[in-house]
Protein backbone atom coordinates (compact mmCIF):
# COMPACT_ATOMS: atom_id res chain seq x y z
CA UNK A 1 0.00 0.00 0.00
CA UNK A 2 0.91 3.64 -0.59
CA UNK A 3 3.86 4.12 1.70
CA UNK A 4 6.74 2.73 -0.29
CA UNK A 5 10.31 2.79 1.02
CA UNK A 6 9.75 0.53 4.03
CA UNK A 7 9.45 3.45 6.45
CA UNK A 8 6.93 3.15 9.19
CA UNK A 9 3.95 5.25 8.42
CA UNK A 10 4.39 8.58 10.15
CA UNK A 11 0.78 9.22 11.04
CA UNK A 12 -0.33 12.66 9.97
CA UNK A 13 -1.17 15.08 12.74
CA UNK A 14 -4.69 14.45 14.00
CA UNK A 15 -7.16 17.06 12.77
CA UNK A 16 -7.49 18.32 16.34
CA UNK A 17 -4.12 20.11 16.20
CA UNK A 18 -4.58 21.70 12.78
CA UNK A 19 -4.97 25.48 12.64
CA UNK A 20 -8.37 27.06 11.98
CA UNK A 21 -7.42 28.29 8.51
CA UNK A 22 -6.50 24.78 7.36
CA UNK A 23 -9.64 23.25 8.86
CA UNK A 24 -11.89 25.93 7.35
CA UNK A 25 -10.47 25.44 3.84
CA UNK A 26 -10.96 21.70 4.16
CA UNK A 27 -14.47 21.99 5.56
CA UNK A 28 -15.38 24.42 2.78
CA UNK A 29 -14.47 21.68 0.30
CA UNK A 30 -16.80 19.21 2.03
CA UNK A 31 -14.37 17.56 4.46
CA UNK A 32 -16.71 16.62 7.31
CA UNK A 33 -13.92 15.52 9.66
CA UNK A 34 -12.42 19.00 9.39
CA UNK A 35 -15.76 20.63 10.16
CA UNK A 36 -16.31 18.27 13.07
CA UNK A 37 -12.92 19.30 14.48
CA UNK A 38 -13.99 22.95 14.29
CA UNK A 39 -17.26 22.24 16.08
CA UNK A 40 -15.43 20.26 18.75
CA UNK A 41 -12.96 23.12 19.17
CA UNK A 42 -15.51 25.92 19.60
CA UNK A 43 -18.77 24.38 20.83
CA UNK A 44 -17.86 24.84 24.50
CA UNK A 45 -16.94 28.52 24.13
CA UNK A 46 -19.97 29.37 22.02
CA UNK A 47 -22.29 27.47 24.34
CA UNK A 48 -20.90 29.22 27.41
CA UNK A 49 -21.23 32.63 25.78
CA UNK A 50 -24.85 31.88 24.86
CA UNK A 51 -25.56 30.45 28.32
CA UNK A 52 -24.26 33.54 30.12
CA UNK A 53 -25.99 35.81 27.63
CA UNK A 54 -29.41 34.15 27.89
CA UNK A 55 -29.18 32.45 31.31
CA UNK A 56 -31.18 29.62 29.79
CA UNK A 57 -29.58 26.30 28.87
CA UNK A 58 -32.23 25.40 26.30
CA UNK A 59 -31.77 28.69 24.48
CA UNK A 60 -27.99 28.35 24.70
CA UNK A 61 -28.17 24.89 23.17
CA UNK A 62 -30.45 26.02 20.33
CA UNK A 63 -28.25 29.01 19.57
CA UNK A 64 -25.05 26.94 19.59
CA UNK A 65 -26.58 24.40 17.24
CA UNK A 66 -27.85 27.11 14.89
CA UNK A 67 -24.54 28.95 14.86
CA UNK A 68 -22.66 25.88 13.66
CA UNK A 69 -25.29 24.97 11.11
CA UNK A 70 -25.16 28.50 9.71
CA UNK A 71 -21.37 28.25 9.77
CA UNK A 72 -21.55 25.14 7.61
CA UNK A 73 -23.87 26.81 5.12
CA UNK A 74 -21.88 30.04 5.00
CA UNK A 75 -18.41 28.50 4.88
CA UNK A 76 -17.96 29.54 1.25
CA UNK A 77 -18.53 33.15 2.32
CA UNK A 78 -16.10 33.17 5.25
CA UNK A 79 -13.42 34.98 3.30
CA UNK A 80 -10.58 35.01 5.76
CA UNK A 81 -10.40 31.39 6.81
CA UNK A 82 -8.33 32.39 9.85
CA UNK A 83 -11.09 34.74 11.04
CA UNK A 84 -13.48 31.85 11.62
CA UNK A 85 -13.63 32.20 15.40
CA UNK A 86 -14.50 35.90 15.08
CA UNK A 87 -17.26 34.97 12.67
CA UNK A 88 -18.63 32.41 15.16
CA UNK A 89 -18.59 34.91 18.00
CA UNK A 90 -20.29 37.54 15.87
CA UNK A 91 -23.04 35.18 14.75
CA UNK A 92 -23.57 33.82 18.27
CA UNK A 93 -23.69 37.30 19.81
CA UNK A 94 -26.19 38.53 17.24
CA UNK A 95 -28.38 35.47 17.72
CA UNK A 96 -28.37 36.05 21.48
CA UNK A 97 -29.18 39.74 21.13
CA UNK A 98 -32.02 38.98 18.70
CA UNK A 99 -33.47 36.42 21.09
CA UNK A 100 -33.20 38.78 24.05
CA UNK A 101 -34.92 41.58 22.14
CA UNK A 102 -37.91 39.30 21.65
CA UNK A 103 -37.88 38.24 25.26
CA UNK A 104 -39.26 40.23 28.18
CA UNK A 105 -36.59 41.85 30.32
CA UNK A 106 -35.35 39.56 33.06
CA UNK A 107 -36.74 36.50 31.34
CA UNK A 108 -36.55 32.95 32.46
CA UNK A 109 -33.37 32.20 34.38
CA UNK A 110 -33.28 28.46 34.51
CA UNK A 111 -31.87 26.20 37.16
CA UNK A 112 -29.10 24.81 35.04
CA UNK A 113 -27.44 28.10 34.19
CA UNK A 114 -27.32 28.85 37.89
CA UNK A 115 -26.31 25.46 39.20
CA UNK A 116 -22.85 25.04 37.79
CA UNK A 117 -21.52 22.52 40.25
CA UNK A 118 -18.89 20.21 38.93
CA UNK A 119 -17.01 17.32 40.49
CA UNK A 120 -13.95 18.72 42.19
CA UNK A 121 -11.20 17.68 44.54
CA UNK A 122 -12.20 20.53 46.80
CA UNK A 123 -16.00 20.53 47.16
CA UNK A 124 -16.05 23.63 49.33
CA UNK A 125 -13.98 25.61 46.85
CA UNK A 126 -16.14 24.33 43.99
CA UNK A 127 -19.34 25.29 45.79
CA UNK A 128 -17.93 28.75 46.38
CA UNK A 129 -16.96 29.18 42.72
CA UNK A 130 -20.31 27.84 41.64
CA UNK A 131 -22.15 30.32 43.86
CA UNK A 132 -20.02 33.16 42.49
CA UNK A 133 -20.78 32.19 38.91
CA UNK A 134 -24.48 31.98 39.74
CA UNK A 135 -24.44 35.44 41.35
CA UNK A 136 -22.55 36.88 38.40
CA UNK A 137 -24.93 35.27 35.94
CA UNK A 138 -27.81 36.85 37.77
CA UNK A 139 -26.09 40.23 37.88
CA UNK A 140 -25.40 39.98 34.14
CA UNK A 141 -29.13 39.66 33.51
CA UNK A 142 -29.63 43.07 35.13
CA UNK A 143 -27.46 45.04 32.72
CA UNK A 144 -28.46 45.65 29.11
CA UNK A 145 -27.89 42.77 26.68
CA UNK A 146 -25.50 44.97 24.67
CA UNK A 147 -23.38 45.70 27.75
CA UNK A 148 -23.56 42.05 28.77
CA UNK A 149 -22.28 40.99 25.34
CA UNK A 150 -19.36 43.42 25.48
CA UNK A 151 -18.47 42.42 29.03
CA UNK A 152 -18.60 38.67 28.31
CA UNK A 153 -16.62 38.93 25.07
CA UNK A 154 -13.90 40.96 26.78
CA UNK A 155 -13.70 39.48 30.28
CA UNK A 156 -14.75 35.85 29.74
CA UNK A 157 -13.64 35.29 26.14
CA UNK A 158 -10.62 37.56 25.86
CA UNK A 159 -11.58 39.12 22.54
CA UNK A 160 -9.83 42.35 21.56
CA UNK A 161 -11.60 45.73 21.59
CA UNK A 162 -11.28 45.89 17.80
CA UNK A 163 -12.85 42.48 17.38
CA UNK A 164 -15.67 43.21 19.83
CA UNK A 165 -16.33 46.43 17.95
CA UNK A 166 -16.73 44.42 14.73
CA UNK A 167 -18.88 41.83 16.49
CA UNK A 168 -21.39 44.32 17.91
CA UNK A 169 -21.07 46.78 15.05
CA UNK A 170 -19.62 49.84 16.77
CA UNK A 171 -16.25 51.54 17.35
CA UNK A 172 -13.51 50.32 19.72
CA UNK A 173 -14.00 53.58 21.60
CA UNK A 174 -17.67 52.84 22.16
CA UNK A 175 -16.75 49.33 23.27
CA UNK A 176 -14.45 50.76 25.95
CA UNK A 177 -17.24 53.01 27.20
CA UNK A 178 -19.79 50.21 27.25
CA UNK A 179 -17.35 47.93 29.03
CA UNK A 180 -16.62 50.54 31.72
CA UNK A 181 -20.34 51.02 32.35
CA UNK A 182 -20.88 47.26 32.48
CA UNK A 183 -18.05 46.75 34.95
CA UNK A 184 -19.23 49.56 37.23
CA UNK A 185 -22.79 48.28 37.26
CA UNK A 186 -21.72 44.69 37.82
CA UNK A 187 -19.47 45.79 40.68
CA UNK A 188 -22.42 47.59 42.21
CA UNK A 189 -24.67 44.56 41.82
CA UNK A 190 -22.00 42.26 43.24
CA UNK A 191 -21.27 44.50 46.23
CA UNK A 192 -24.56 43.42 47.82
CA UNK A 193 -23.89 39.72 47.28
CA UNK A 194 -22.64 37.47 50.01
CA UNK B 1 -23.01 52.24 46.35
CA UNK B 2 -25.03 54.78 44.45
CA UNK B 3 -23.62 55.52 41.06
CA UNK B 4 -23.67 58.87 39.38
CA UNK B 5 -22.64 58.24 35.82
CA UNK B 6 -23.26 61.79 34.64
CA UNK B 7 -19.89 62.91 35.97
CA UNK B 8 -16.61 61.69 34.54
CA UNK B 9 -16.65 57.92 35.00
CA UNK B 10 -18.95 56.49 37.65
CA UNK B 11 -18.78 58.89 40.54
CA UNK B 12 -19.23 57.93 44.14
CA UNK B 13 -20.88 60.27 46.65
CA UNK B 14 -17.45 60.84 48.21
CA UNK B 15 -16.05 62.30 45.01
CA UNK B 16 -14.06 59.21 44.07
CA UNK B 17 -15.03 56.93 41.18
CA UNK B 18 -15.56 53.22 40.56
CA UNK B 19 -12.85 53.41 37.89
CA UNK B 20 -10.34 54.53 40.51
CA UNK B 21 -11.37 51.64 42.74
CA UNK B 22 -10.91 49.21 39.82
CA UNK B 23 -7.48 50.69 39.15
CA UNK B 24 -6.45 50.39 42.83
CA UNK B 25 -7.72 46.81 42.99
CA UNK B 26 -5.56 46.02 39.96
CA UNK B 27 -2.37 47.49 41.40
CA UNK B 28 -3.12 46.68 45.04
CA UNK B 29 -2.24 50.26 45.99
CA UNK B 30 -4.97 52.08 47.89
CA UNK B 31 -5.07 55.76 48.73
CA UNK B 32 -5.48 57.11 52.22
CA UNK B 33 -8.99 58.26 51.26
CA UNK B 34 -10.03 54.93 49.81
CA UNK B 35 -8.96 53.06 52.92
CA UNK B 36 -11.00 55.30 55.20
CA UNK B 37 -14.06 56.00 53.04
CA UNK B 38 -17.21 53.89 53.46
CA UNK B 39 -18.38 54.54 49.88
CA UNK B 40 -15.05 53.41 48.51
CA UNK B 41 -15.17 50.37 50.83
CA UNK B 42 -18.52 49.27 49.38
CA UNK B 43 -17.23 49.87 45.86
CA UNK B 44 -14.07 47.92 46.69
CA UNK B 45 -16.11 45.00 47.95
CA UNK B 46 -18.13 45.00 44.72
CA UNK B 47 -15.00 45.17 42.57
CA UNK B 48 -13.37 42.32 44.48
CA UNK B 49 -16.52 40.21 44.30
CA UNK B 50 -16.75 40.86 40.58
CA UNK B 51 -13.08 40.01 40.04
CA UNK B 52 -13.39 36.76 41.95
CA UNK B 53 -16.58 35.79 40.17
CA UNK B 54 -14.94 36.62 36.83
CA UNK B 55 -12.09 34.26 37.63
CA UNK B 56 -14.62 31.56 38.51
CA UNK B 57 -16.40 32.22 35.23
CA UNK B 58 -13.15 31.78 33.28
CA UNK B 59 -13.24 28.21 34.58
CA UNK B 60 -16.89 27.97 33.60
CA UNK B 61 -17.81 24.36 34.29
CA UNK B 62 -20.96 24.59 32.16
CA UNK B 63 -20.57 22.07 29.36
CA UNK B 64 -22.59 21.88 26.17
CA UNK B 65 -24.97 18.90 26.25
CA UNK B 66 -23.14 15.72 25.21
CA UNK B 67 -25.26 15.11 22.11
CA UNK B 68 -24.75 18.56 20.61
CA UNK B 69 -21.79 17.72 18.38
CA UNK B 70 -23.58 14.69 16.95
CA UNK B 71 -26.76 16.63 16.33
CA UNK B 72 -24.83 19.32 14.45
CA UNK B 73 -23.00 16.73 12.37
CA UNK B 74 -26.20 14.82 11.57
CA UNK B 75 -27.81 18.02 10.33
CA UNK B 76 -24.70 18.86 8.31
CA UNK B 77 -24.58 15.40 6.73
CA UNK B 78 -28.20 15.72 5.69
CA UNK B 79 -27.26 18.87 3.78
CA UNK B 80 -24.18 17.40 2.17
CA UNK B 81 -24.21 18.11 -1.50
CA UNK B 82 -23.49 15.29 -3.90
CA UNK B 83 -20.69 17.34 -5.48
CA UNK B 84 -18.31 16.47 -8.29
CA UNK B 85 -17.42 12.89 -9.04
CA UNK B 86 -14.60 11.07 -10.78
CA UNK B 87 -15.25 8.05 -12.97
CA UNK B 88 -13.66 4.78 -11.96
CA UNK B 89 -12.89 1.99 -14.43
CA UNK B 90 -15.68 -0.62 -14.22
CA UNK B 91 -17.46 -3.24 -16.33
CA UNK B 92 -21.01 -3.87 -15.17
CA UNK B 93 -22.15 -0.28 -15.08
CA UNK B 94 -20.83 3.15 -14.21
CA UNK B 95 -18.65 3.50 -11.12
CA UNK B 96 -17.64 6.78 -9.58
CA UNK B 97 -16.09 8.26 -6.49
CA UNK B 98 -16.80 11.62 -4.90
CA UNK B 99 -14.02 14.15 -5.59
CA UNK B 100 -14.38 15.32 -1.99
CA UNK B 101 -13.77 11.79 -0.76
CA UNK B 102 -10.63 11.55 -2.88
CA UNK B 103 -9.44 14.95 -1.63
CA UNK B 104 -9.72 13.73 1.97
CA UNK B 105 -7.43 10.79 1.19
CA UNK B 106 -4.91 12.96 -0.67
CA UNK B 107 -4.76 15.51 2.14
CA UNK B 108 -4.16 12.68 4.58
CA UNK B 109 -1.27 11.52 2.41
CA UNK B 110 0.25 15.02 2.26
CA UNK B 111 -0.23 15.56 6.01
CA UNK B 112 2.00 12.52 6.55
CA UNK B 113 5.01 14.65 5.57
CA UNK B 114 6.20 16.37 8.76
CA UNK B 115 5.63 20.11 8.59
CA UNK B 116 2.97 19.92 5.89
CA UNK B 117 -0.72 20.74 6.27
CA UNK B 118 -2.77 20.26 3.16
CA UNK B 119 -5.42 22.85 2.41
CA UNK B 120 -7.39 23.10 -0.81
CA UNK B 121 -7.36 20.11 -3.09
CA UNK B 122 -8.82 19.88 -6.56
CA UNK B 123 -8.87 16.64 -8.53
CA UNK B 124 -9.86 16.69 -12.18
CA UNK B 125 -10.20 13.90 -14.70
CA UNK B 126 -7.77 14.08 -17.61
CA UNK B 127 -10.14 14.24 -20.59
CA UNK B 128 -7.63 12.63 -22.94
CA UNK B 129 -6.60 9.88 -20.62
CA UNK B 130 -9.26 7.64 -19.05
CA UNK B 131 -8.35 6.58 -15.51
CA UNK B 132 -5.91 9.48 -15.16
CA UNK B 133 -6.35 12.63 -13.11
CA UNK B 134 -4.58 15.89 -12.42
CA UNK B 135 -4.27 17.15 -8.84
CA UNK B 136 -3.87 20.70 -7.57
CA UNK B 137 -3.21 21.13 -3.89
CA UNK B 138 -2.50 24.06 -1.61
CA UNK B 139 -0.14 23.57 1.29
CA UNK B 140 0.65 25.31 4.51
CA UNK B 141 4.31 24.51 5.14
CA UNK B 142 6.56 24.84 8.14
CA UNK B 143 9.48 26.98 7.11
CA UNK B 144 12.95 26.19 8.38
CA UNK B 145 15.17 27.30 5.53
CA UNK B 146 15.01 27.54 1.76
CA UNK B 147 16.82 24.21 1.60
CA UNK B 148 14.16 22.23 3.45
CA UNK B 149 11.22 23.15 1.27
CA UNK B 150 11.97 21.46 -2.09
CA UNK B 151 12.55 17.99 -0.60
CA UNK B 152 9.36 18.43 1.40
CA UNK B 153 7.40 19.18 -1.74
CA UNK B 154 8.96 16.21 -3.55
CA UNK B 155 7.88 13.96 -0.72
CA UNK B 156 4.34 15.36 -0.79
CA UNK B 157 4.16 14.80 -4.55
CA UNK B 158 5.37 11.22 -4.15
CA UNK B 159 2.95 10.40 -1.32
CA UNK B 160 -0.04 12.03 -3.00
CA UNK B 161 0.59 10.10 -6.22
CA UNK B 162 1.07 6.88 -4.23
CA UNK B 163 -2.22 7.41 -2.37
CA UNK B 164 -4.01 8.12 -5.64
CA UNK B 165 -2.83 4.77 -6.95
CA UNK B 166 -3.02 2.74 -3.74
CA UNK B 167 -6.09 4.09 -2.02
CA UNK B 168 -8.17 5.26 -4.95
CA UNK B 169 -7.00 3.30 -7.98
CA UNK B 170 -6.49 6.16 -10.41
CA UNK B 171 -3.25 7.46 -11.92
CA UNK B 172 -2.11 10.99 -11.14
CA UNK B 173 -0.46 12.40 -14.24
CA UNK B 174 0.11 15.79 -12.63
CA UNK B 175 0.49 16.91 -9.01
CA UNK B 176 0.65 20.71 -8.87
CA UNK B 177 1.50 22.04 -5.45
CA UNK B 178 1.04 25.60 -4.29
CA UNK B 179 2.42 26.95 -1.04
CA UNK B 180 -0.35 29.13 0.34
CA UNK B 181 1.00 29.67 3.83
CA UNK B 182 4.19 29.29 5.84
CA UNK B 183 4.43 28.73 9.54
CA UNK B 184 7.17 28.49 12.13
CA UNK B 185 7.37 25.63 14.56
CA UNK B 186 4.83 26.81 17.05
CA UNK B 187 3.98 25.85 20.58
CA UNK B 188 1.16 23.37 20.59
CA UNK B 189 1.77 22.69 16.92
CA UNK B 190 2.16 19.26 15.51
CA UNK B 191 4.83 16.93 16.78
CA UNK B 192 7.05 15.66 14.05
CA UNK C 1 -48.62 -12.51 -3.49
CA UNK C 2 -51.93 -11.00 -4.54
CA UNK C 3 -50.93 -7.42 -5.03
CA UNK C 4 -51.89 -5.12 -7.89
CA UNK C 5 -49.28 -4.58 -10.65
CA UNK C 6 -47.83 -1.47 -9.03
CA UNK C 7 -47.40 -3.35 -5.78
CA UNK C 8 -45.87 -6.23 -7.72
CA UNK C 9 -43.20 -3.96 -9.19
CA UNK C 10 -42.49 -2.40 -5.83
CA UNK C 11 -42.10 -5.73 -4.07
CA UNK C 12 -39.75 -6.91 -6.81
CA UNK C 13 -37.71 -3.72 -6.57
CA UNK C 14 -37.43 -4.03 -2.82
CA UNK C 15 -36.56 -7.75 -3.03
CA UNK C 16 -33.76 -7.03 -5.50
CA UNK C 17 -32.58 -4.08 -3.43
CA UNK C 18 -32.32 -6.29 -0.34
CA UNK C 19 -30.19 -8.75 -2.32
CA UNK C 20 -27.95 -6.00 -3.73
CA UNK C 21 -27.56 -4.32 -0.33
CA UNK C 22 -26.59 -7.56 1.39
CA UNK C 23 -24.03 -8.42 -1.30
CA UNK C 24 -22.52 -4.92 -1.28
CA UNK C 25 -22.26 -4.81 2.50
CA UNK C 26 -20.47 -8.18 2.50
CA UNK C 27 -17.87 -7.05 -0.03
CA UNK C 28 -14.41 -6.68 1.57
CA UNK C 29 -13.48 -3.00 1.80
CA UNK C 30 -17.07 -1.79 2.10
CA UNK C 31 -17.60 -0.03 5.43
CA UNK C 32 -21.30 0.70 5.00
CA UNK C 33 -23.91 1.78 2.51
CA UNK C 34 -24.68 5.48 2.22
CA UNK C 35 -28.38 6.36 2.36
CA UNK C 36 -29.71 9.67 1.13
CA UNK C 37 -27.86 10.09 -2.14
CA UNK C 38 -30.42 8.32 -4.29
CA UNK C 39 -33.27 10.23 -2.71
CA UNK C 40 -35.21 9.20 0.34
CA UNK C 41 -37.56 6.26 0.17
CA UNK C 42 -40.90 7.54 -0.91
CA UNK C 43 -43.61 7.04 1.62
CA UNK C 44 -45.73 5.46 -1.10
CA UNK C 45 -43.15 2.78 -1.80
CA UNK C 46 -42.94 1.97 1.87
CA UNK C 47 -46.71 1.77 2.24
CA UNK C 48 -47.14 -0.38 -0.87
CA UNK C 49 -44.47 -2.73 0.35
CA UNK C 50 -45.87 -3.07 3.83
CA UNK C 51 -49.41 -3.60 2.52
CA UNK C 52 -48.31 -6.19 -0.05
CA UNK C 53 -46.07 -8.20 2.26
CA UNK C 54 -47.31 -7.45 5.75
CA UNK C 55 -43.68 -7.01 6.76
CA UNK C 56 -41.62 -4.05 7.96
CA UNK C 57 -39.81 -2.19 5.23
CA UNK C 58 -36.24 -3.54 5.10
CA UNK C 59 -33.10 -1.44 5.42
CA UNK C 60 -32.06 -0.79 1.84
CA UNK C 61 -30.77 2.75 2.37
CA UNK C 62 -28.02 3.44 -0.15
CA UNK C 63 -29.52 1.13 -2.80
CA UNK C 64 -32.05 1.97 -5.46
CA UNK C 65 -33.52 -0.50 -7.90
CA UNK C 66 -35.64 0.75 -10.80
CA UNK C 67 -37.62 -1.57 -13.03
CA UNK C 68 -38.44 -0.51 -16.54
CA UNK C 69 -38.99 -2.35 -19.81
CA UNK C 70 -38.52 -5.72 -18.13
CA UNK C 71 -35.03 -4.87 -16.90
CA UNK C 72 -33.61 -3.71 -13.58
CA UNK C 73 -31.16 -0.89 -12.97
CA UNK C 74 -29.34 -1.01 -9.65
CA UNK C 75 -27.59 1.94 -8.03
CA UNK C 76 -25.50 1.58 -4.89
CA UNK C 77 -23.87 4.32 -2.82
CA UNK C 78 -21.27 3.19 -0.35
CA UNK C 79 -18.37 4.08 1.91
CA UNK C 80 -15.09 2.24 1.44
CA UNK C 81 -12.21 1.57 3.79
CA UNK C 82 -9.03 3.45 2.77
CA UNK C 83 -6.97 0.33 3.44
CA UNK C 84 -8.49 -1.04 0.23
CA UNK C 85 -8.16 0.40 -3.24
CA UNK C 86 -11.46 2.14 -3.85
CA UNK C 87 -11.70 1.29 -7.56
CA UNK C 88 -11.25 -2.45 -6.88
CA UNK C 89 -13.84 -2.36 -4.11
CA UNK C 90 -16.28 -0.69 -6.51
CA UNK C 91 -15.76 -3.42 -9.11
CA UNK C 92 -16.05 -6.21 -6.53
CA UNK C 93 -19.24 -4.70 -5.07
CA UNK C 94 -20.68 -4.37 -8.57
CA UNK C 95 -19.96 -8.01 -9.35
CA UNK C 96 -21.30 -9.27 -6.00
CA UNK C 97 -24.47 -7.20 -6.31
CA UNK C 98 -25.01 -8.34 -9.90
CA UNK C 99 -24.73 -12.00 -8.88
CA UNK C 100 -27.06 -11.56 -5.91
CA UNK C 101 -29.66 -9.64 -7.90
CA UNK C 102 -29.56 -12.24 -10.68
CA UNK C 103 -30.17 -14.98 -8.14
CA UNK C 104 -32.96 -13.09 -6.40
CA UNK C 105 -34.69 -12.26 -9.69
CA UNK C 106 -34.84 -15.92 -10.71
CA UNK C 107 -35.13 -17.36 -14.19
CA UNK C 108 -38.30 -15.50 -15.21
CA UNK C 109 -37.53 -12.31 -13.32
CA UNK C 110 -36.32 -9.05 -14.84
CA UNK C 111 -32.94 -9.06 -16.48
CA UNK C 112 -30.20 -6.87 -15.07
CA UNK C 113 -29.40 -3.78 -17.11
CA UNK C 114 -26.57 -2.32 -15.02
CA UNK C 115 -25.20 -1.91 -11.51
CA UNK C 116 -23.90 1.59 -10.81
CA UNK C 117 -21.65 2.08 -7.81
CA UNK C 118 -20.88 5.45 -6.27
CA UNK C 119 -18.31 5.84 -3.50
CA UNK C 120 -19.40 8.78 -1.37
CA UNK C 121 -16.66 8.55 1.21
CA UNK C 122 -13.35 6.78 1.71
CA UNK C 123 -13.05 6.19 5.43
CA UNK C 124 -9.65 6.82 6.98
CA UNK C 125 -10.71 5.39 10.33
CA UNK C 126 -9.00 2.06 9.73
CA UNK C 127 -5.77 3.77 8.68
CA UNK C 128 -5.77 6.15 11.63
CA UNK C 129 -6.67 3.61 14.31
CA UNK C 130 -5.27 0.31 13.14
CA UNK C 131 -1.85 -0.64 11.86
CA UNK C 132 -1.61 0.12 8.16
CA UNK C 133 -1.91 -2.97 6.02
CA UNK C 134 1.37 -3.99 4.42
Amino acid sequence: MGQAGGRTLAGPAPTGVLDDATLVVRAREGDLAAFEALVARYQRRIYQLALRMTANSGDAEDITQEVFLIAWRRLPEVEQAAAFSGWLYRTATNRCLNLLRRRKPLGELDEESMATSTPSADPQRAAQASAQVAALTEALQRITPEQRAVWLLREAHDRSYEEIARIVGTSPQAVRGRLARARAQLAELMSSWR
Amino acid sequence: MALDSTVQGHGLPCGGSVEEVFASAETGRWTEHQLGCEHCAVARRGVEMLNEATLALLDDPAEPPPGLLDRVMTAVRAELRRGDTLDLPALLGPASVSSQAVAVVLRWAADGVPGVRARHCRVEADPENPGAVGIRMGLSVRYESTATVPPMLDEVRRRVAAAMAGQVGLVATRVDLEMVDLWDAEPGGEST
Amino acid sequence: MSAEPVGQDVTTEVRLAVAAAGAARATPGVVRLQPGLWGLVQQLTRELWERATGQCYPDVGGVRVSLGGGAATVEIALVTDARFEAASVAVAAQRAAADAVGLAAGADGPELRSVAVHISEISLTGLLNGAPSA
